[in-house]
């Protein structure tokens, strides 16, 4: 999907400003700030799209300038997009992106998670939802070591201290903790 | 790959489930297996296929899951996790031993799905669980209350 972008220039009337959190201001502007949900409500909780409010600097604790930077960059983009609707497609065996989305998200995994946890924070469910689906199209076709690579689990066998034999943590996957296999009397055909 | 790690665990709950739920079937149900919390977190996904989970037995140990395709309209992918472990076979003299599930363990677990050779993809992680161990691990990720045994008959042959 893409839009034609109309140029505006931006008036302190329809801007504010928030502040990274290593004190970095930015200048956003009011139509920019609905695509975040969080922003959307503060600004209307304090009325700041109203012109005789006076407009104080938001601080934005959990984000660095960084993200906040290219935050800005996916709002510019979106600025004239329709409004994000989840649909309910789950599981889905592929998704589609498009090319400047690709290339926006062609970052290390580790930025891609502050990044995912900024999109959380400010509520902008499009980014949000993007992240998580290229995330997961990242994890596709992936060995279970390299999960657990990515994904920085741990395993649950341990070795055992006295032998250095791998031994099989006690938890939900052992027996003890698992309920009985149901059967049920009539399979229905193959 | 980038070498850099994105841990999942550390994200907040709505972001961690949104991302399993935006992964494919097959990478969730292997994402089950990596460790105890990817299992809990796994069943919280709510992962609900519609089709009964299958238990095919014969020379081989194989649970058989059919999952729509949702990217070739009604065409079914079908799941198999085959478990076997090729030393039984040469103690077994060309026949299955009784299974007691209890005590039958596999070295290997590969799942491909069938009709996408190419996208084979195998998991080769001795977990020292028993066939019993891996049959409840189905059960609670997939929300299934039943399994159905069938035994393949290895002189069967269709053609």
């Amino acid at each position: 999907m893409s839009c034609e972008e109309p140029t505006t220039s931006p008036t302190p009337e329809n801007n504010i400003t928030v502040v990274s959190s290593d004190g970095k201001e930015f200048l956003l502007d009011l139509k920019l700030t609905e695509q975040s949900e969080t922003l959307a409500r503060l600004i209307s909780n304090f009325e700041y799209d109203r012109t005789d409010v006076k407009k104080d600097p938001v601080p934005l604790g959990n984000i660095t300038s960084a993200q906040m930077q290219k935050i800005i960059e996916w709002l510019q983009h979106h600025r004239y997009y329709p409004k994000w609707e989840q649909n309910d497609i789950h599981y889905s065996t592929s998704f589609t992106f498009e090319t400047w989305v690709e290339e926006y998200l062609n970052i290390p995994n580790n930025e891609m998670f502050e990044l995912l946890n900024a999109a959380n924070y400010l509520n902008i469910p499009r980014l949000f939802s993007t992240i998580c689906r290229i995330m997961a199209s990242r994890i596709t076709g992936k060995s279970a070591e390299q999960i657990r690579t990515v994904l920085n689990i741990k395993t649950d066998v341990k070795n055992d201290v006295y032998t250095g034999i791998p031994i099989q943590e006690d938890s939900s996957s052992s027996e003890d903790g698992m309920s009985e296999i149901s059967l049920s009397p009539s399979p229905p055909p193959i | 790959m980038d070498g850099t790690m994105f841990p999942l665990f550390r994200l907040p709950d709505n972001a961690l489930l949104h991302v399993l739920q935006s992964m494919e079937e097959l990478s969730l149900i292997l994402f089950s297996l990596i460790s105890n919390r990817s299992k809990t977190l796994t069943i919280s996904a709510n992962f609900k296929p519609e089709n009964d989970l299958k238990v095919l037995y014969a020379r081989d140990f194989t649970f058989v899951l059919h999952l729509p395709n949702i990217s070739l309209d009604s065409i079914f992918n079908i799941l198999e996790f085959n478990l076997y472990d090729d030393s039984l076979w040469g103690r077994s003299r060309g026949h299955l031993p009784i299974v007691d599930l209890s005590n039958f363990v596999f070295s290997t677990v590969q799942a491909d799905q069938y009709r996408k050779i190419d996208d084979l993809i195998e998991y080769k992680e001795s977990k020292g669980w028993t066939a019993r161990q891996y049959l409840l691990h189905f059960l609670d990720i997939l929300h299934k209350p039943y399994v159905f045994f069938y035994y393949r008959d290895p002189g069967f042959n269709a053609d």
